[in-house]
């Protein structure tokens, strides 16, 4: 299957770490997986989002997340994933010794920074 | 991560919350709803920054009212963490779950990158997988207490029949409305109050509260599948109209009437394109066994049961005069061409006491 995931690039395997935003002594397994979306058009319409809940022209969402987004195709030594909801969202649960960087085949940039740089205000388009 | 000013540094919140719920989460709390621990304050946090494992959060003063506009796409994040604010905040600084810090912030001094851009609205997208989903309706200063129990029992009607009816189960509406006699007494209220009851009682949406101020809001606490389940008939509800309207031009005939039907096959198509649109199982508006000479009238108690839900529906998107349903975000219902031809009979359910509201999705001033 392949998926999209926000990174930098060159990706690093830091780019692949769940947030520790999550963690804590009560937080849900969930907490312990990394996001993917199922297609890109998803992937940018959440970026923009993700951008858009901070209004500094993207600093933040490039410190949490990156400014691409990454595709790659997942194998099933990579770990435990569920399917994508209705959202398109993915959760992958990391087998111990997974790599991912190297295998992003496609760096797409997101588009609400390309759009914020082209001078469209607002990032553009976004929910 | 920005420094705060000390003198502004708190020892601890001047309340304690409790979490509610989180309102969006993208690999952690993106938009967070809490409650005063003791007492009916509303509040919401909102992730700003983070360094390393320390995450900044910025906690405000909310009410229902804002919060299920929000959800509702009918306000902007910016508008709801700073109009109901009383103009502070406190700034929040966590390592996992200890708060190292507590600052108090005027909202004029927090800054920018804290803060969303004005024009960012909910992304239904982000939420989390609730378990059980607020349906809101925004009330304005008209209201009357017997509204609410009017508002709420059509509620549950869409919802009860939408459980009942949804495909590829075993579920099954109670037999006896398949078959009782639907001329004269509310039969189609009395369907629905069978059907409201034989909903599982862990499946039944409930009441959740009441903000009766005014503006208020009113809300249902729904399952997430039935709340999903409608939120989809809901959706299609605009361009289910011509499907209803075929059906609509019989299923108001009477057993004396039965003549004026459509061939069988014409009526039962009609049947299945309705509850096709809404998706609803047509096999579940039939008895299992049918005698010959009760055909055309099974076929006619399809026909009122799948119409009935239809308006049932159309009661939930626009229940009365002044209250405005935000459960679902949906583009603007045209409610007034559908009106025209509804013609609401009174021989199949409770009379509703006040005008129904027309428009559709409009916007209500707070």
């Amino acid at each position: 299957m392949t998926a999209y995931r926000f990174l930098r690039k060159p990706a690093t395997e830091a780019d692949f770490v769940p947030s520790p935003k999550n963690m804590g002594p009560k937080a849900p397994c969930k907490a312990y997986a990394i996001s993917l979306w199922e297609t890109l058009e998803k992937a940018q319409k959440i970026y923009a989002d993700l951008a858009a809940s901070h209004n500094d022209d993207g600093a933040t969402a490039i410190q949490e997340y990156g400014d691409h987004i990454g595709e790659f195709a997942f194998q099933p030594s990579d770990g435990v994933m569920d399917l994508p909801n209705k959202r398109g969202h993915v959760s992958l649960h990391i087998e111990e010794g997974a790599l991912f960087a190297s295998r992003v085949v496609v760096y797409t940039p997101c588009e609400y920074l390309t759009n914020l740089r082209a001078g469209d205000g607002d990032g553009g388009d976004h929910a | 991560m920005l420094d705060l000013d000390p003198d502004f540094r708190l020892n601890e919140l001047p309340r304690r919350v409790t979490l509610v719920r989180d309102l969006e989460e993208y690999e952690g709390p993106l938009l967070s709803e809490y409650k005063a621990t003791y007492g009916s304050a509303a509040y919401v946090e909102k992730f700003c920054a983070r360094s390393g494992d320390v995450c900044r959060y910025l906690l405000v003063r909310s009410d229902q009212r804002a919060i299920a506009e929000f959800l509702g796409g009918r306000l902007s994040m910016l508008s709801l963490l700073r109009d109901a604010s009383d103009g502070v905040g406190f700034l929040i600084d966590r390592r996992l779950t200890e708060t190292i810090a507590v600052h108090i912030a005027p909202f004029a001094r927090i800054p920018k990158a804290y803060l969303p851009t004005p024009a960012r609205m909910h992304n239904e997208d982000l939420r989390p997988s609730w378990d059980i989903v607020p349906q809101s309706y925004l009330i304005d200063e008209h209201w009357d207490s017997s509204m609410f129990a009017t508002i709420e029992r059509n509620y549950f009607n869409a919802a009860g029949f939408a459980y009942l009816t949804k495909p590829n189960t075993n579920r099954a509406l109670p037999s006896r409305i398949l078959e009782i006699d639907y001329e004269g007494g509310y039969p189609v209220m009395h369907a629905f109050n069978a059907i409201r009851a034989a909903v599982p009682e862990d499946q039944r949406s409930r009441p959740g509260g009441v903000n009766a101020n005014s503006p208020g809001v009113l809300t249902i606490d729904a399952p997430a599948e039935t709340a999903e389940r409608l939120g989809a008939a809901l959706h299609a509800h605009s361009r289910s109209y011509i499907y209803y309207h075929a059906v609509h031009q019989w299923s108001r005939l009477s057993r004396n009437t039965l003549a004026g039907l459509p061939a069988l096959e014409v009526a039962r198509q009609n049947v299945r394109d309705l509850c096709e649109a809404l998706d609803v199982d047509p096999a579940k508006l039939y008895p299992k066994q049918v005698a010959p000479d009760r055909e055309a009238e099974v076929v006619l108690i399809a026909g009122k049961l799948i119409a009935a839900y239809y308006r049932v529906l159309l009661r939930v998107l626009d229940p009365v005069q002044g209250v405005e349903f935000v459960g679902v975000q949906i583009e603007r219902l045209q409610v007034e061409s559908i009106d025209e031809l509804l013609e609401l009979e009174e021989s199949e359910e409770d009379v509703l006491k006040f005008p129904r509201g027309s428009g559709g999705n409009r916007a209500m001033k707070r």
